[in-house]
């Protein structure tokens, strides 16, 4: 068989790479790099304080979202609002919620700190969001909910979904959306008090 | 007693977290390299559109001809090419039969003529001191038994 391999020639390792750096970039690259430049910091910021503030969770989620952009259609990206784009990042993350309650449910008991909210008057303190200490305790908060209370609080007021689209992103009827709404709200309120140590 | 509505304090919450953050400068490398070569494969994969009206083959010149035909790709990769004419598989297959079938027939071929061979070898040996009975063999192959002369 060696006779057979001689016909076989390595006419030398190309490296496809090189030779690309010395072509000319087309301008579909062009657009790609500035669509990429526009919308990897909102991507990512977007996320970041949506996953509690864990870095590595949002790249993955930031390196799903883009990919599946690209994978649509990579020259149409560059010309989509960066609506679209968030449309994308929202499912990735209702994905990942619910891959977390999926784990919880599974491995870990309810966490014993978490009290449900007895007061039903009780209002948020007006929040001072410049404030690195209040972003930090609303990242903290939400962290702490029940995923499906978090999800729906998240979409809902951070992604200013009204009530029909914040039920039609869970999945779940008006009526159980408002439902698990008032119930977050509650938790929330309680929950942000217990951290914070702030009351109105 | 009508209950008053109470104001939905989450509103303030509503577009406060949607500023812009710069991950590791690692990670956004990493991912531009990706979300290139994403791009990359699947323009690949489409059809390409024809990149000049269609020209006589004499009107491109030499040197436009290897922009043309060069393969677009952005993955890195050892190029092998083949100098096997393409024939060369057909008169492959029908070596290895013709050697085959060579070899099979000689070993039947020689597996059946070899008791005629043994009998040429025996008299051979015996003819120096060959008896009258095998002397009277030697002569008579056999084909005239029973006649005197």
């Amino acid at each position: 068989m060696s006779a057979i391999r001689m016909w076989e020639t390595d006419i030398g390792s190309e490296s496809i790479a090189e030779t690309e750096r010395t072509k000319p970039r087309s301008r579909e690259q062009d657009a790609l790099d500035r669509w990429f430049d526009d919308a990897l910091p909102r991507i990512f910021g977007y996320f970041l304080p949506r996953v509690g503030g864990r870095v590595h969770v949002a790249e993955d989620l930031t390196q799903e979202t883009m990919l599946a952009a690209v994978r649509t259609d990579p020259f149409l990206a560059a010309d989509e609002p960066i609506a679209w784009l968030f449309g994308i990042a929202r499912h990735k993350l209702h994905d990942h919620y619910r891959r977390q309650d999926r784990e919880r449910a599974q491995f870990a008991a309810r966490d014993p700190e978490f009290a449900e909210a007895s007061a039903d008057h009780a209002t948020l303190p007006e929040l001072n969001l410049e404030s690195l200490h209040v972003r930090d305790g609303i990242i903290a908060t939400l962290d702490r909910l029940p995923p499906r209370q978090r999800s729906t609080l998240v979409f809902r007021y951070l992604d200013g979904l009204d009530v029909p689209g914040t039920a039609g992103m869970l999945g779940v009827s008006i009526h159980a959306a408002e439902s698990l709404l008032d119930r977050g709200r509650r938790s929330f309120r309680t929950l942000y008090i217990q951290l914070t140590g702030e009351a109105r | 007693m009508t209950r008053t509505p109470i104001p939905d304090d989450f509103e303030q919450l509503t577009g406060a977290f949607d500023t812009r953050i710069a991950p590791s400068p690692a990670f956004a490398n990493r991912l531009r390299q990706r979300v290139h070569a994403e791009a990359g494969s699947i323009a690949e994969s489409v059809p390409a559109k024809p990149a000049l009206p269609a020209l006589m083959p004499a009107a491109t010149s030499r040197e436009e001809q290897p922009a043309i035909q060069e393969p677009p790709a952005v993955h890195q990769r050892r190029i092998r090419r083949s100098l096997r004419p393409a024939w060369f598989g057909s008169f492959e297959t029908a070596a290895v039969a013709i050697l085959v079938f060579a070899l099979v027939f000689g070993a039947i071929y020689s597996l059946q003529r070899e008791p005629s061979s043994n009998n040429h070898g025996s008299q051979i040996v015996a003819s120096p001191d060959a008896t009258p009975e095998s002397t009277a063999n030697e002569v008579n192959w056999g084909d005239d038994a029973g006649h005197s002369w």
